[in-house]
C-alpha cells in the first residue's frame, strides 16, 4: 500500500512538469507582451526596457522557465505587478477565506445528497422518490446568481433593514477563529442549496444502478434490513464515483468561488484572481493557473489512492 | 410420513409495466416435505425464477405484486401476512437461497468472511469472533481448501466454483429448513456442476432441509430430484415423481422437453435430428385463451383453444393440466 502511494506520487512528477511547461508556453509565448499590457500606450522605449529587465523578461525563455520553476518549488513567488504584494502572501491570506467559504458546503451538500440519493434509490418509484426528484429539479433550475441575490437580500439585508435583527452579515470577512464564522454561514448555505439538486440526482442515478445488482438481492435474501443494504452494501460500492465527484471539485473549491467572493466581498483567492485579471497582472494570473493545474493533478492522484482503499479490485500495480 | 415444510397455494405474481399487466406466475400450487428435493423445470420466462423470488418475498414492488389470494406457508405460517421486519428474520434463517451467477451474487467489495459473518451475527446473534470461527467451519464443510486463508479473500480472488461453494456456505449458515437453488450450476463448468450438485445433495441429507431446485436442465433434475414440477407460461403443467416423469410424461410439453435431450445412443439407434418443440413461447402480454401450449402441441384440438385445462390429479398420485394427457405408450389416452 505504501509503495503504491509512493509510486502514485512519483508518477505525478512528469505530469506536473508537463503542465508547468504548457502553462508557461501559453502565457509567455502565445500571450500578449505583459510589459506593453502593463505600461500602456504612452510608455517610452526606455520605460519598456527597464520594465522588461526588472521582470527578467529579457533573459532567454528557458532561463525564465527555470526561474519560475524555482520560485514555485521554493514557494517564493515574487511580487504582484499591480499591488506590489508578495504573491506568496496573497496565496496564504486568500486560501483561508476561500476554503472556509466553500469547503463546509462541499461536505454538507455531498453528505445530504448521498443520503437523499440512497433513499430515492431504495424507494424508487414511490412518492418519496418522486417528491425528492421534483424538489431537486426545482433546485437545479434556479440560477446560482439569483439564489445569491435573493439570499443576500432576504436573509441578510431585509432582517436588518425591516426588523433591526442581524441574522447574517451582508458582506465582509474577518480573519481568525471564531470571528470568521458568521461571515461564511450564508455563502455556504447558498452553495449547498444550489449544489444539492444536481448532486442528489447524480447520486440517485448511481445508487439506482447499484440497487439492481445481484449482490443486493443476495443481501436481501439473507435478511439484511434497509440500513445495512444502503449504508453497507450500496454505499461502499458507490464510493468510487462519490470520491471522483467530490475530489474533482476540491481544487475549484480551494481556489474559491469567484461569484460568491465578489458578492460577499470576501478577500479569497477568487476575489484576488479577478482583480489580477482586471489589472493585467500577468505574473499573478500565471501563478494561479499553474497552482490550480497542480491541485487538479494532486487531487486526482489522491482520488486514485482512496479508490484503491475502498475497492479491492483496483489493482495496486 | 414426513412433515410438510412449505405449502404454496394459488401463488399469482404480476408485474405492472408500461405494456400492461404481465402475470409471470399464475395460480401456482405445490408443497414440499422435509428433506425432499423438488425440481422446478421450465424454459426461460416460464415463471420459475419469479416463483422462487415470490417465496422469499423478494419480487421488487413496484412493479411486481403478489396477489392477496396467494398463500405461502412455511411450517404453517403464511409469510405473505407477516411484516417486513418479520420477513427479514425469516430470510436467510428459515429459508435460504443460492443464486445462478456466483460471479455477481456476492458483494465484490467485502470479504467472504465479512458477508458470512453478517448473516451469522444477524440470525444467530454471534459476536465477531465466534462468527468468524463458524465461518471457517462452514467454508470447510462446503469443501473450500485452506478456509482460514480463504475467509479473508474477496470474491474476485476465488474461482466460480469456489464462489458458489461460499454462497452455499452462506445458505447453510443458519441451518434453514428450506433451500431454494435458482439454477445453481448454470454459470459453472460441467465438471464443477456435478461437484456442486453433489455437495448440495450431501449437505441436504445431513441437515435434512427441503430443497427447491430451479433449472431448465432436465439432466440435472434427473440426477438429484425426488419430484418435479414442470412450468409453462407461469403455470405448473405437470407434477410427478421423478421416475414416472421420465418413464411416461403425461403432458405433451413434458414429453417435448424429454425428447429434446440429446442421448449418447442417438446415432446408434438411428435417431436423426434432435427433436425441438415447434413454435415459440407466447408473449406474456397476450396469452392465448385455453391451453397455453395449444399452439405448439402436436395433438391440440379445437377444445384446447377454448377450454382452460386445470391441474388435476391423475390416478397414480400425479398431476397434469391437459385435457388429453398422454398414456404410457405416448398416444392419446
Amino acid at each position: 500500500m505504501l509503495t503504491y502511494i509512493a509510486r502514485k506520487f512519483l508518477a505525478m512528477i512528469p505530469t506536473l512538469i508537463g503542465v508547468s511547461i504548457l502553462v508557461f508556453v501559453i502565457f509567455n509565448v502565445v500571450g500578449d507582451d505583459p510589459v506593453y499590457l502593463y505600461l500602456g500606450k504612452n510608455a517610452t522605449v526606455e520605460d519598456v526596457e527597464i520594465m522588461r529587465h526588472s521582470m527578467g523578461l529579457d533573459k532567454p525563455l528557458w532561463t525564465q522557465y527555470l526561474i519560475s520553476m524555482k520560485e514555485l518549488v521554493t514557494f517564493n513567488l515574487g511580487y504582484s505587478m499591480s499591488s506590489k504584494e508578495k504573491i506568496t502572501d496573497m496565496f496564504l491570506n486568500g486560501a483561508g477565506p476561500s476554503i472556509a467559504l466553500t469547503l463546509p458546503a462541499l461536505f454538507l451538500y455531498s453528505g445530504i445528497s448521498i443520503v437523499l440519493g440512497l433513499i430515492c434509490a431504495y424507494w424508487r418509484g414511490t412518492w418519496v422518490d418522486k417528491m425528492i426528484a421534483v424538489l431537486a429539479t426545482v433546485g437545479m433550475s434556479i440560477s446560482y446568481v439569483a439564489v445569491m441575490i435573493f439570499a443576500q437580500y432576504f436573509l441578510a439585508f431585509m432582517p436588518v433593514e425591516k426588523w433591526g435583527v442581524e441574522i447574517f452579515p451582508i458582506t465582509g470577512y474577518e480573519n481568525g477563529f471564531p470571528d470568521f464564522i458568521p461571515y461564511i454561514l450564508l455563502p455556504n448555505l447558498i452553495t449547498t442549496f444550489v449544489a444539492l439538486g444536481y448532486n442528489t440526482r447524480f447520486f440517485r442515478s448511481i445508487a439506482v444502478e447499484e440497487m439492481n445488482r445481484d449482490y443486493i438481492r443476495t443481501a436481501r435474501a439473507y435478511g439484511a434490513d434497509t440500513r445495512t443494504i444502503l449504508f453497507k452494501h450500496v454505499l461502499k460500492n458507490i464510493m468510487i464515483p462519490i470520491i471522483a465527484r467530490v475530489v474533482v471539485t476540491l481544487p475549484f473549491m480551494i481556489t474559491g468561488s469567484f461569484l460568491l467572493e465578489q458578492f460577499f466581498v470576501v478577500p479569497g483567492l477568487g476575489y484576488k484572481l479577478l482583480h489580477a485579471i482586471e489589472s493585467a497582472d500577468f505574473k499573478v494570473v500565471r501563478t494561479f493557473t499553474m497552482l490550480i493545474a497542480f491541485l487538479v493533478v494532486v487531487t486526482n492522484s489522491v482520488a486514485d489512492i482512496l479508490n484503491s482503499m475502498v475497492d479491492p479490485r483496483v489493482k495496486l500495480s | 410420513m414426513s412433515k410438510t415444510v412449505l405449502e404454496v397455494e394459488n401463488l399469482t405474481t404480476e408485474f405492472h409495466v408500461e405494456a400492461g399487466v404481465a402475470r409471470a406466475v399464475d395460480g401456482v400450487s405445490f408443497h414440499l416435505k422435509e428433506g425432499e428435493t423438488l425440481g422446478l423445470v421450465g424454459e426461460s420466462g416460464s415463471g420459475k425464477s419469479v416463483t422462487s423470488l415470490s417465496l422469499m418475498r423478494l419480487v421488487p414492488e413496484p412493479p411486481g405484486r403478489i396477489l392477496p389470494s396467494s398463500k405461502i406457508r412455511i411450517n404453517g405460517r403464511d409469510i405473505l401476512k407477516v411484516s417486513d421486519r418479520e420477513m427479514q428474520k425469516i430470510r436467510g434463517d428459515e429459508i435460504a437461497m443460492i443464486f445462478q451467477d456466483p460471479m455477481t451474487a456476492l458483494n465484490p467489495v467485502f470479504t467472504i468472511g465479512n458477508q458470512l459473518s453478517e448473516v451469522l451475527r444477524r440470525h444467530q446473534g454471534l459476536n465477531a469472533q465466534s462468527a468468524r470461527k463458524r465461518g471457517v467451519e462452514l467454508l470447510e464443510t462446503v469443501g473450500i481448501p485452506a478456509p482460514k486463508k480463504r475467509i479473508d479473500n474477496y470474491p474476485h480472488q476465488l474461482s466460480g466454483g469456489m464462489r458458489q461453494r461460499a454462497m452455499i456456505a452462506m445458505a447453510l449458515s443458519c441451518n434453514p429448513k428450506i433451500l431454494i437453488a435458482d439454477e445453481p450450476t448454470t454459470a459453472l463448468d460441467v465438471t464443477i456442476q456435478a461437484q456442486i450438485l453433489e455437495l448440495i445433495n450431501k449437505l441436504q441429507k445431513e441437515i435434512g432441509m427441503a430443497t427447491i431446485l430451479i433449472t431448465h436442465d432436465l439432466a440435472v433434475v434427473a440426477e438429484v430430484c425426488d419430484r418435479v414440477a414442470v412450468m409453462y407460461c407461469g403455470r405448473i403443467v405437470e407434477e410427478s415423481d421423478i421416475f414416472d416423469l421420465f418413464e411416461h410424461p403425461q403432458h405433451p410439453y413434458t414429453r417435448g422437453l424429454i425428447s429434446s435431450i440429446p442421448r449418447i445412443d442417438d446415432a446408434e439407434k438411428g435417431r436423426g435430428e434432435l427433436y425441438a418443440i415447434p413454435g415459440m413461447v407466447p408473449d406474456i402480454h397476450s396469452l392465448p385463451d385455453g391451453c397455453r401450449f395449444a399452439e405448439r402441441c402436436f395433438q391440440a384440438e379445437a377444445r384446447c383453444r377454448s377450454e382452460n385445462p386445470v391441474l388435476r390429479e391423475t390416478a397414480d398420485g400425479r398431476s397434469v393440466s391437459c385435457l388429453f394427457p398422454l398414456s404410457k405408450d405416448g398416444t392419446l389416452r
